[in-house]
């Protein structure tokens, strides 16, 4: 996919990243998503289900009591349990509203840790430090964009290895060419030498496209 | 240093997601009052009659009603879907991204919509590809340098002094550490 896009020109694939864009597809990190979505599903539906079996209990024993009195001073079923209705609704509401704050700011800690930590390491890799993976916890969120990383500056180490094997071989072919100074012949062999090296150092650049 | 993810971005799902919900129980606290609405009867007997008639049917009518107002749930579900999607969609966008600077190709620019979250890592990955590419840059007016240089010593060791010659491979000997140098500062 990606070599399939780098054939298109550089000109539309940088008008296609600043172009405005629509995402079609909403569930893109289905793992991560699905926990975030599930998490709130869930506390929003226990909240029903907390609301159901509180006014069941509170509607009961209302009607409980109702059974035995000797007037009956409401006018409907619905002004009878309309108190019991409202304050399990309240009740309900009041819990999931805790559970809610209580889950995004855990939510929150754990998406911008590991972004955090990231964020870190490509400082470090924009400064020029290619020794080191980004290592994520066990349980850390976004690992799969970390092994994406990971394999962009394994590229970049591999290329710039190359190109400083390459530069210790000019700098041996130019120091050879300094050893032959005032040997024609010699010079002639280790010139023919360091422009060979010359070739294969701009090769190693050619890799990369700016 | 700012702030990956701003702290308003979890406040303002979580509000919004309650905000959902209170219409939720307020919609089912109407659906249920009028579910279970019967006006008693002029008698002590009917009422409760209808008492016990309300008593056997109401487990069954509140499981109903809130089945009913459930929906509201979706909207819970496609609220956080969305504001998940501002994190994750950038996230791939930025993996997307490093697979093509992983071929090479530093023109790349990450450009992320306003809602997003992860700006700063957006700037970070931008970085990387601007830095490099000026070092790559750097290496390569250090080889055309030195490639000019090394033609010339060609044409010296054929016609030249040897004056002439020494003080040619001095300054390729200069470009070459040059080169060496931008080399060192990348840690490999």
């Amino acid at each position: 996919m990606v070599s399939l896009w780098l054939r298109v020109p550089v000109a539309e694939r940088l008008q296609g990243m600043k172009k405005p864009y629509k995402r079609r597809n909403y569930f893109i990190k289905k793992g991560f998503q699905g926990k975030f979505v599930l998490k709130f599903s869930l506390v929003a539906a226990l909240g029903g289900v907390l609301a159901i079996g509180l006014f069941n209990f509170l509607a009961y024993r209302k009607l409980d009591q109702m059974q035995y009195k000797i007037h009956i001073f409401t006018e409907s079923t619905g002004q009878l349990l309309f108190s019991e209705i409202l304050y399990a609704n309240l009740f309900a509401l009041f819990f999931v509203f805790l559970v809610f704050i209580f889950a995004t700011i855990l939510i929150f800690w754990t998406i911008t840790g590991p972004l955090h930590r990231i964020r870190t390491d490509l400082y470090r890799i924009s400064q020029g430090d290619l020794s080191f993976s980004i290592i994520l916890r066990g349980k850390d969120e976004f690992k799969d964009f970390a092994a994406e990383l990971n394999i962009m500056v394994e590229g970049f180490r591999k290329r710039f290895l190359d190109l400083k094997h390459l530069s210790q071989a000019l700098t041996k072919s130019i120091i050879e060419m300094e050893k032959a100074s005032g040997k024609p012949d010699i010079l002639v062999h280790t010139q023919k030498k360091a422009m060979e090296d010359i070739r294969a150092f701009e090769d190693g650049l050619k890799i990369f496209n700016r | 240093m700012k702030e990956i993810i701003s702290r308003s971005f979890p406040y303002k799902l979580a509000l919004k997601s309650l905000l959902i919900i209170t219409a939720g129980a307020i919609m089912t606290v109407a659906v249920f009052y009028l579910a279970i609405y019967e006006e008693f009867g002029p008698s002590y007997k009917e009422s409760l009659e209808l008492i016990a008639k309300l008593k056997q049917e109401l487990l069954y009518k509140t499981i109903m009603v809130y089945s009913a107002t459930s929906f509201f749930l979706i909207g819970v579900a496609v609220m956080t879907l969305l504001y998940s999607h501002r994190v994750a969609g950038p996230i791939y966008r930025l993996g997307l991204t490093a697979k093509i600077i992983a071929e090479g190709d530093l023109r790349v620019k990450v450009h992320l919509r306003e809602k997003d979250v992860i700006h700063p890592l957006a700037d970070a990955l931008n970085d990387i590809t601007r830095n490099y590419s000026e070092i790559i840059q750097q290496l390569e007016r250090g080889i055309h340098a030195l490639k000019e240089i090394s033609q010339k010593t060609e044409a010296l060791t054929v016609r030249g002094t040897s004056e002439e010659a020494q003080r040619v491979i001095d300054d390729a000997a200069e470009k070459a550490e040059d080169i060496s140098r931008i080399l060192s500062g990348i840690k490999v």
